[in-house]
């Protein structure tokens, strides 16, 4: 994929990319959707902490 | 009553954090105090995780708690979207790096967005990727997102935000 020169927009890609290989290496190994959800959990895990200001998993996650 | 949905990728929330470019980053919220409105936002797990990358911990913060104020619904994974990103991939010629992009387009397609919005011009929002997802919605029979940048998406929609 091109390179973007926006310094944004190359963080981002610098993290998809690192993202993609690990997701495409899984796939080769046949773990792509067990791998995609373990990595969907880094990132909700994240998200909490980040909303509520406290440690995942503390029950104060709006649902 | 919603009236579009749009599924901002992980470029339009990582700008609302942008120290650098004030007029792109205004112009996102003005997007974002539009749709917030009046539409609905999706997301998905996968730009949860993207966003969990930003090093700057206070950035991070900021940017997930706008994210959360725009009460989006959340999107997960699925074998089915996983299928059609590594399709997508295919046809667009891309290589392995650019699957997480096509996970995005999939989540957008399977969600049925009216809007897939995005900074990112280089592979996103741009002629040769919309030709792509187009072709291949209509071979799938899948619904088919504008894929634009948040001033693209706002003049398709009739809205003024800069």
């Amino acid at each position: 994929m091109a390179r973007a020169k926006d310094p944004l927009i190359a963080d981002v890609k610098r993290i998809r990319r690192k993202i993609s290989r690990r997701l495409m290496d899984a796939h080769h190994r046949g773990r792509l959707h067990e791998e995609l959800l373990a990595m969907e959990r880094q990132g909700e895990r994240a998200y909490r902490e980040a909303v509520n200001g406290s440690k995942a998993g503390n029950g104060k996650h709006r649902k | 009553m919603a009236r579009f949905r749009f599924y901002p990728e992980t470029s339009f929330w990582r700008r609302l954090g942008d120290p650098v470019n004030q007029d792109l980053r205004k112009a996102t919220y003005q997007l974002l105090r539009s749709i917030k409105k009046q539409d609905r936002v999706l997301t998905s797990k996968l730009v949860l995780l993207e966003l969990s990358e930003v090093p700057d911990q206070d950035e991070r913060r900021h940017i997930m708690r706008r994210l959360w104020d725009a009460r989006p619904k959340m999107v997960t994974t699925s074998r089915r979207a996983e299928r059609i990103a590594l399709e997508l991939l295919e046809a667009g010629g891309w290589g392995e790096e650019g699957f997480a992009d096509m996970l995005h387009v999939s989540y957008s397609m399977l969600s049925e967005v009216d809007a897939l919005v995005t900074w990112d011009q280089g592979d996103l929002a741009r002629d040769h990727t919309r030709r792509i997802v187009q072709a291949y919605g209509r071979r799938e029979r899948l619904s088919v997102p504008l894929i634009g940048t948040p001033e693209e998406v706002a003049q398709w929609l009739g809205r003024r935000i800069r």
